[in-house]
């Protein structure tokens, strides 16, 4: 079985939203070159949009893949994608299970509302990553989110759970509210940040976070080795090798429950 | 049908052109010219005599910035329409009926709607979409709230009769009106600037709005530590404790330039709410002067979204980020705009990268010519509208005081969409 | 002139007790008729068919700010991956969807009951943006300080006729709808709750006093439709009692209680909260002139919308999702919107179930009860076939209560009735007696002259819940608009008013107290017919009022 490749051909400059790929019913290749998706003011079929091959469709392959495709994946169920390309704002918008795998850059607010499943990012992300979506009160619900390089400003906004990797550096405003749930940030850390966070726990290389640290005592360091081997695992290699972290020391009502690490 | 040689004066007409709607205004109209007649702000005045001047009446459509008849704009309009790829309906100032037909327009041509002003009225219903909100009304803050706070730093030039007609009234139901207190908080050299209205009752207070978080928790926990002098925090706990009810007051458009925006309107509600436990206090947030209200009401009950929504066959889609206008203008999405402009006087800033059309009143001002520009009569002057009071719930009849030499937006919507 | 046949079908016809009669139906320019005299043009085969006159909703939130407030606030219920017309969440649809789906149900007038006079010229434009339906409005009075301070300066009641007159013209309303009497207004001067027989801290009067002259205003000017009240102390549990006070302070005079089923509890149990539904339906049997709706319950999520500021704000901490709004207005009346979310794992919620089905069930006259959710505070409309289904099969709610989360079945009488509705009766709630308290004589019935609005059912489908969900004709004003649950045409109702004469000195008198105390000129706040149909787009249809007198 070959995964379904959808090969952009798009030239035109207008938006195409893409959320009618999670929705994919199908059981025939013909039926999916016929569907109609609407792009700018008229509707395609989508083979007129893509070249179509392949035949396990959950499975999902989108070469060519360029900054106008909006929502990739969002809501989506089950399915794995693969993106060869960057995309456009709302990557895995409401996800709620399944896989995404993108060799590009994302557009704003990617993973916003994202109830479960895996992302992985392979270049930058612009702002917002896990902002809160539409008229909810969670950026992040659930899954498992890894970034290889720099994220933008007004990232991870009221995380209730789930665990977020970043390879590079943080924008601004970043962990505002933070609920629960963990953060790794292996680049530097933008100016408020984890402002009026409640709980939750924080792997950082930037010292300039905080102003006073102290080692981990035994306690601490259980806590982190199951932290590190967890993230470790998920990510399938050695990312956070540190087996002496410095731990924030400050009181309570500054920065409340926060865990934060230095590692 | 009145004829244009008789005299007649218009009482209790509504104007258009700010969000207050104040509708005491007594309008004469002679040889179809128009002459306010009671005692209003000279600002408030000119918005309805310059309308008098000849350039305003006899405008004529224009093509790529040469005047031509209305008909051969519409022509060019629906080519125009129907070679674009994406259309854009770009409301920059409109009342309920022409957000009805923009809708109906959009829906036709598969096209994309917006607010010039969105990216400030999402924020605040992003409020009550996220956190509690205790809303209030103009008129209840006028007969109960004994203890108002108003965060402005160019009150009187954005609202020109708040003060006036609304907050340092005379006349109250409930309460004492002597015994009001009003508190201005804000920068106050452009306040003090553009008042011409004086009340002992009034307080002004020099602060940085952008600290307006940092306020609010000192007022909580009752300990200074604010810019604000000891003496005049003091008396804004006293006058808070004190009060029956409370109300705040405050302009999104005005915080929308800082970094802390969200935050502060977040702040404010939530103090708010927590006064409630206790005694009764409400906040009001007044809207921008562009229909904002009208046009995410109207959308509201339309559609199920305050704005940015985009057609597609049979039915619509909202996305924040996707259908965001400006966004898409800037970053060459679409390539035709049209601007629907029949009440405000800003200038218009159009775009090189895409076609524009720009349905807008007479003398509409803009940065670069556009493409097809049409004449349009003023819903409040010309034509018979329906607006929304800033409050959210008033909503006004408006009136047509003289006879129109152009056509409403519907009109001309519905003549280059069909 | 052409005419349209609907042969054979089987009739229910309430108005003129007709009940499952076979009999032919004409049709000729949106009038129903009684032998043909031109050629008959289409003729539809209701063989093993339902035909009844269409359904009445005489209480369902489908316009007005607060609507519109719940619309923009539960976004997030608004599904974007269904490819259908309209994609608002059922419970605050667009109007557009709740056109659609009302008239896809068999539903041709629905009535919006609280229409602020503030807000009515909002009001009116969702409703005339709401397609199919005859819609009306019932406006709010019994919080403004304009009444208040007449009824505590001791005013005469004709003064107070007139106001509700001048009201009632002002807002092209239908009816007077009076909620938490007197209880919204003290809430704005930090008064928490209001009893029957307690005074408020402003005016010095009860909620008794207000409901009695508004009572007595509705019924001297002959308007229709009774006094609607949303009775004080929504939800507080032992609330029953002022429920049974509200409806004694009518003294006799015809009123309608709404949403009943949220002002029947007691306070008994180890939970202190119980049904008190035998003694709220005792009252009803027992009392002429006394109709109610229920307010059913049903689980799931949903928004709960009221004007009752106070009750709301008591309640905003059990909002499911965490955010609500309430709202001071205009010195007239205020609104709470608090989304909330109904499980058969609460105790209480699964009592509220019972305890609506216990009302439907145990008030013997379906001419004084009337099928509603109170949509969408109960359940959005769309769940109305399920409803009936719950009241005409019994095996089907026994089997629902015993599948519940938490064991109900101490204390609820449910399994004791042995009660099913019959189509008959089911005819009668949802046709013939809405249109005859709302004074629609042409409505509900299937009359000579009547309006054509006619629902047909499929009585062969054996499952009752999927017959009502989907008529196979629905016949608007003569036009059929659906077939087999298809749109075929799209057609605007008429909204329906009332225009009770009055004295026009409280014009003046009124006129003075806007000048000074509101915001807005008198002539503004009134909405003229013209502007009705050229501005806002709804055609009026005037019915009629006679004036009587209380010896």
């Amino acid at each position: 079985m070959k995964p379904l490749i959808l090969k952009c051909k798009i030239k035109g400059k207008q938006r195409l939203d893409m959320s009618w790929l999670s929705n994919i019913k199908a059981s025939k290749l013909s039926d999916i070159k016929n569907i109609l998706i609407s792009y700018g003011s008229k509707q395609y079929k989508l083979s007129t949009l893509f070249d179509v091959s392949g035949d396990n469709f959950e499975d999902i392959v989108i070469k060519n893949s360029h900054v106008h495709l909006d929502n990739i994946g969002s809501r989506l169920k089950d399915k794995k994608i693969t993106v060869n390309g960057n995309v456009g704002y709302g990557l895995a918008k409401g996800m709620i299970n399944g896989e995404i795998i993108v060799k590009g850059n994302v557009g704003k607010n990617a993973c916003s509302g994202m109830k479960g499943g895996s992302v992985h990012i392979l270049g930058n992300a612009d702002d917002g990553l896990c902002s809160l979506p539409t008229s909810m009160n969670e950026g992040l619900v659930d899954g498992f989110i890894y970034v290889k390089k720099n994220v933008g400003d007004n990232s991870i906004i009221r995380m209730r759970r789930g665990n977020v990797v970043i390879g590079g550096d943080i924008g601004s405003g970043s962990c505002l509210e933070l609920i629960s749930g963990s953060v790794v940030i292996l680049g530097k850390i933008g100016k408020n940040f984890c402002y009026k966070a409640r709980r939750g726990t924080i792997f950082t290389k930037d010292k300039s976070v905080s102003r006073e640290y102290i080692k981990a005592n035994e306690t601490d360091l259980t806590f982190f080795n199951f932290y590190k081997i967890k993230i470790n695992k998920m990510l399938k290699q050695n990312l956070i090798s540190s087996s002496k972290p410095l731990r924030y020391f400050g009181t309570k009502s500054e920065r409340k429950l926060v865990e934060l690490f230095v590692i | 049908m009145p004829k244009i040689s008789d005299s007649l004066t218009h009482k209790n007409v509504v104007c258009p052109f700010c969000s207050l709607h104040c509708d005491d205004l007594e309008i004469n109209v002679y040889d179809n010219k128009l002459s306010v007649k009671n005692n209003i702000p000279k600002s408030c005045a000119l918005k309805f005599e310059q309308l008098n001047l000849p350039i305003f009446r006899e405008m004529p459509a224009t093509v790529k910035g040469k005047p031509c008849e209305t008909k051969k704009a519409y022509q060019y309009s629906r080519r125009l329409i129907k070679e674009s790829k994406e259309t854009i309906f770009l409301n920059s100032s409109v009342d309920v009926n022409i957000t009805r037909e923009a809708l109906s327009a959009a829906s036709k041509v598969n096209g994309i709607i917006d607010h010039v002003n969105s990216s400030i009225f999402l924020k605040n219903i992003s409020i009550y979409q996220r956190r509690g909100y205790m809303a209030t009304s103009l008129t209840e803050i006028k007969n109960k709230s004994d203890v108002i706070i108003v965060f402005s730093n160019n009150l009187f030039k954005t609202y020109p009769r708040l003060m006036e007609k609304y907050l340092a009234t005379n006349d109250s139901f409930s309460i004492n009106p002597k015994n009001k207190k009003i508190y201005v908080i804000g920068k106050q050299t452009s306040n003090k600037k553009d008042c011409d209205f004086k009340d002992k009752r009034i307080t002004y207070i020099d602060f940085n709005n952008k600290n307006i978080s940092e306020l609010l928790t000192c007022l909580a926990n009752k300990k200074n530590t604010t810019s604000i002098s000891n003496k005049i925090f003091n008396m804004l706990i006293t006058s808070i404790e004190n009060c029956k009810y409370l109300s705040i007051l405050w302009a999104t458009s005005e915080f929308n330039g800082y970094k802390e925006c969200d935050e502060i309107i977040y702040n404010i509600s939530a103090y708010v709410v927590s006064l409630n436990k206790t005694m009764r206090a409400a906040c009001l947030s007044l809207a921008g002067n562009d229909g904002d209200v009208s046009f995410s009401q109207t959308l509201g009950w339309m559609s199920g979204f305050p704005s940015r929504i985009k057609f597609t066959g049979n039915f619509f889609e909202y996305d924040k980020d996707s259908h965001n206008a400006s966004h898409l203008i800037n970053s060459g999405n679409s390539d035709l705009v049209i601007y629907l402009n029949s009440l405000s006087e800003k200038k218009l800033i159009l775009n090189k990268k895409n076609k524009n059309i720009v349905i807008g009143r007479p003398f509409t001002k803009y940065n670069i010519e556009p493409d097809v520009f049409i004449p349009c009569g003023i819903p409040g002057v010309d034509f018979k509208g329906h607006i929304f009071r800033t409050d959210n719930v008033v909503s006004l009849p408006l009136s047509s005081l003289r006879l129109s030499h152009s056509k409403s937006v519907q009109q001309v919507l519905r003549e280059i969409i069909k | 002139m052409s005419t349209l046949c609907l042969k054979n079908g089987r009739v229910f016809d309430p108005i003129n007790k007709i009940f499952n009669k076979k009999k032919d139906i004409y049709i000729e320019d949106g009038k129903i008729t009684e032998v043909s005299n031109g050629k008959i043009s289409e003729t539809i085969d209701c063989n093993n068919k339902i035909v009844m006159p269409g359904a009445i909703d005489l209480h369902t939130h489908i316009g007005g700010g607060k609507v519109n407030i719940a619309r923009l606030m539960l976004q997030e219920f608004h599904n974007n991956s269904d490819n259908d017309y309209d994609l608002t969440a059922d419970f605050v649809p667009s109007t557009l969807k709740t056109g659609l789906q009302y008239i896809k149900m068999g539903y041709t007038s629905c009535f919006e009951p609280a229409v602020l006079p503030i807000n009515a010229r909002q009001s009116h434009a969702e409703m005339a943006d709401t397609p199919f339906i005859d819609k009306g409005g019932y406006a709010l009075l019994g919080n403004d300080d304009f009444l208040l301070d007449l009824i505590s300066r001791g005013a005469h009641q004709s003064e107070i006729n007139d106001y509700v007159a001048f009201i009632l013209k002002a807002t092209q309303c239908i009816g007077i709808k009076v909620v938490n009497p007197g209880g919204i207004n003290a809430f704005k001067f930090n008064q928490r709750a209001l009893n029957v027989d307690e005074n408020s801290v402003r005016y010095k009067i009860t909620p008794r006093k207000i409901v009695r002259v508004l009572a007595r205003a509705v019924y001297e000017l002959g308007v229709p439709h009774p006094l609607h009240v949303h009775c004080s102390n929504l939800g507080v549990p032992g609330n029953f009692k002022s429920t049974i006070e509200t409806i004694k302070a009518a003294e006799g005079l015809p009123v309608h209680i709404t949403h009943i089923q949220f002002h029947s509890y007691g306070n008994n149990g180890d939970r202190n909260f119980s049904s008190a539904s035998a003694e709220i339906t005792e009252y009803i049997n027992k009392i002429p002139n006394l109709t109610c709706d229920v307010g059913q319950v049903l689980f799931g999520q949903t928004a709960t919308m009221s004007g009752d500021s106070m009750k709301q704000h008591a309640n905003h901490s059990h909002a499911h999702p965490d955010k609500w709004l309430c709202m001071d207005i205009e010195c007239e009346a205020g609104c709470g919107v608090v989304p909330f979310k109904y499980t058969d794992q609460s105790f209480v919620n699964a009592l509220q179930w019972a305890i609506g089905l216990e009302t439907f069930l145990l008030t013997e006259d379906p001419d004084k009860i009337f099928l509603t959710t109170d949509h969408p505070n109960g359940a959005p409309f769309t769940s109305y076939p399920h409803l009936i289904k719950l009241l005409m099969d019994k095996t089907f709610r026994d089997n629902l209560l015993d599948q519940m989360s938490v064991d109900i079945s101490k204390h609820t009488i449910l399994k004791d009735i042995k009660r099913e509705y019959t189509l008959s009766e089911i005819a009668t709630m949802t046709r013939s007696a809405p249109a005859k308290i709302l004074g629609l004589k042409n409505k509900g019935s299937l009359s000579k002259d009547a309006d054509a609005d006619i629902t047909v059912y499929d009585s062969s489908i054996k499952d009752i819940e999927e017959m009502f969900a989907n008529p196979t004709h629905v016949i608007k004003d003569g036009a059929v608009v659906v077939k087999d649950g298809e749109i075929k045409k799209y057609t605007w109702g008429k909204t329906q008013v009332v225009k009770p004469e009055y004295d026009k000195a409280i014009e003046k008198k009124l006129k003075k107290y806007f000048d000074k105390y509101h915001t807005i000129a008198l002539p503004n706040y009134t909405i003229s017919n013209d502007e009705m149909s050229e501005v806002i787009g709804s055609d009026i249809n005037e019915v009629k009022c006679v004036r009587k007198r209380i010896s």
